[in-house]
């Protein structure tokens, strides 16, 4: 069964002044996923969300949330979103309490309801013990937290997050990300962009990889890492010159590895013939061979492989 | 195809997020002492310095004017020069750590949550005045007449509206602190070429024609006749200024944010 995508891309080329951050991307996301946008600084991640969001046009394509054109009906589309910026997007000087029911307000809701909506969310992300500390005086964690509450108050069905946890604890962030868990599990679509391959790891049902304004690469995690090889043979070499002439020399691909001049690493396919060929350069530096590993393959793989400029 | 998803459109009526964008821009002004304390510290600096050094020779030159009487409109227009100020600042603050962004995804327009913080500026300016006034009775104001005092505080609010909104506009326009600060910065610089401490007519040759052409002369020779109930000769024109200031801060705003959008 094929679903309405919640987010569909078509075409999206957004260019400022020389720059050209998205280039013809593409894009779909279902509802209910929990998608992640990976790629590197200037990738075009933050400009494809913003676009998304209403927030900024884009020069050519087109993208409609919920079967909303985010430009000719940002309005409409707006009511489907919420959004967590990448900074705290917070009134440094109210309380949380505060912060909510002014964004209830914003979204046109009645005494009553902003009442119920505030009081609601503070219950759900543990709130209610700083209800009437400013939010300057909260800690990274319960900012993000109320961050994210606050991109709640309209009961969203696609929630975007852009590099949501940067700068939290590692405690912090997996109590964050237990959130954004339980938030999907009721059927909030996130659609979250991050550098950080573990959260992608641990958060995406889908990744889309951006590289240079196009996605380079889409699929479900472990689509992806098969895409990559489905192991990464690491093999530690007595001299740095055989691991040298062993990467030059490859037709398999064996690659050096940036920390250890005697490493290589090779990804290592279901396919019998490539397999085969592995075995045969493997072979012909198996005297020189002091250490093999053998590991699934991780995003970082994949963004090595995919993402790097 | 694609058919749209049914949502419900919630009233987004812009008085009560107007009313909403008051309140949180003049809780913010009250909760920060920079944006409230240092410009009533200032004038009442600036009060009790000149009053205590100069009322004594003042007095000497402006016969059957109070010194302090003198003084306390150009002590006014400095105070609304920085306090209004405010207003740039508090939406600087909202652009740049993108909180602004937000409020319009939320409500559709951006333009509630300007009104709020230019509407606090003028609320905190009034408070401003007020606690100044109540200074320069202490150490020995006596207006000639009180609803001229109030005129000239109605005066000094309407310039404050033009500051702020030339502010605001400088903020959405540079997303930059200290071109924010441009606005009450010059207005501040300018109110000092203006008769400060004696009548224009007594001022240097060249410094009579500066003021002669600085508008903020009229302003303030507007709000020292509005206090001392004396006829309002320079009012045609300090008023004029005043609107036109209001007016060139409206366009402005209107002209940042259509740049803005175009920019998006």
């Amino acid at each position: 069964m094929t679903t309405d995508p919640i987010v569909q891309a078509v075409a999206l080329t957004k260019i400022y002044e020389n720059r050209r951050a998205l280039d013809g991307l593409a894009l779909r996301v279902q509802p209910g996923s929990r998608f992640v946008v990976l790629g590197h600084n200037g990738a075009g991640k933050s400009t494809l969300l913003e676009i998304i969001a209403t927030l900024r046009v884009p020069t050519s394509g087109s993208v409609r949330v919920g079967g909303f054109d985010t430009v000719r009906q940002p309005r409409e589309a707006g009511r489907l979103i919420g959004l967590a910026p990448q900074s705290n997007a917070l009134d440094p000087l109210a309380t949380p309490t505060e912060v909510l029911d002014f964004q209830a307000v914003a979204l046109g809701l009645g005494r009553r309801q902003r009442t119920r909506r505030t009081r609601d969310l503070l219950d759900l992300f543990g709130l209610g013990e700083h209800r009437a500390s400013r939010v300057a005086t909260l800690s990274g964690g319960t900012r993000r937290k109320l961050d994210l509450a606050v991109a709640l108050v309209a009961e969203p069905r696609l929630v975007i997050l852009d590099e949501p946890t940067t700068g939290l604890d590692p405690l912090a962030r997996i109590d964050f990300w237990a959130e954004l868990t339980r938030l999907n599990s009721d059927g909030t679509t996130l659609l979250i962009s991050t550098q950080d391959l573990h959260e992608a790891d641990v958060l995406a049902t889908d990744i889309a990889v951006l590289r240079e304004g196009r996605v380079v690469a889409e699929g479900t995690p472990a689509t992806l890492k098969q895409r990559v090889g489905t192991r990464t043979l690491t093999l530690d070499l007595s001299t740095d010159a055989a691991s040298t002439a062993l990467v030059s020399s490859s037709r398999v691909g064996f690659l050096a590895d940036d920390d250890h001049a005697n490493r290589v690493r090779l990804g290592i396919s279901d396919d019998p013939a490539a397999l085969r060929d592995a075995l045969a350069e493997i072979r012909g530096v198996a005297g020189e061979i002091t250490g093999l590993h053998l590991s699934e393959p991780s995003l970082d793989d994949v963004f090595v492989a995919l993402a790097a400029r | 195809m694609t058919l749209p998803l049914a949502v419900a459109a919630p009233r987004r009526t812009p008085t009560p997020v107007v009313l909403a964008a008051v309140r949180r821009s003049t809780r913010a002004v009250l909760r920060s002492p920079a944006l409230l304390v240092a410009p009533v510290a200032q004038s009442l600096f600036f009060l009790l310095v000149y009053a205590g050094q100069l009322s004594t020779v003042g007095s000497s030159y402006l016969p059957g004017t109070g010194f302090i009487a003198f003084l306390l409109p150009l002590i006014l227009l400095t105070g609304v020069a920085t306090g209004a100020g405010a207003a740039g600042t508090l939406v600087l603050r909202d652009i740049t750590s993108g909180y602004l962004d937000r409020l319009r995804l939320a409500h559709g327009s951006t333009t509630p949550f300007l009104v709020g913080p230019v509407v606090a500026a003028l609320v905190a300016v009034v408070v401003q005045m007020v606690i100044t006034v109540v200074g320069a009775t202490v150490i020995g104001y006596r207006p000639q007449s009180w609803p001229g005092v109030f005129a000239m505080l109605l005066l000094m609010v309407a310039l404050g509206l033009g500051v702020a909104l030339l502010s605001t506009a400088l903020a959405i326009r540079s997303a930059s602190a200290s071109t924010t600060g441009l606005v009450p910065l010059a207005v501040f610089g300018l109110s000092f070429f203006t008769g400060v401490f004696a009548p224009v007519d007594e001022l240097a040759t060249w410094m009579r024609l500066i003021a002669t052409v600085n508008p903020l002369t009229y302003i303030v020779e507007t709000a020292r006749q509005l206090g001392s109930g004396d006829a309002l000769t320079a009012a045609p024109v300090g008023v004029t200024a005043v609107a036109i200031l209001a007016v060139a801060g409206i366009a402005a705003c209107a002209l940042a944010l259509r740049n803005a959008r175009k920019k998006r």
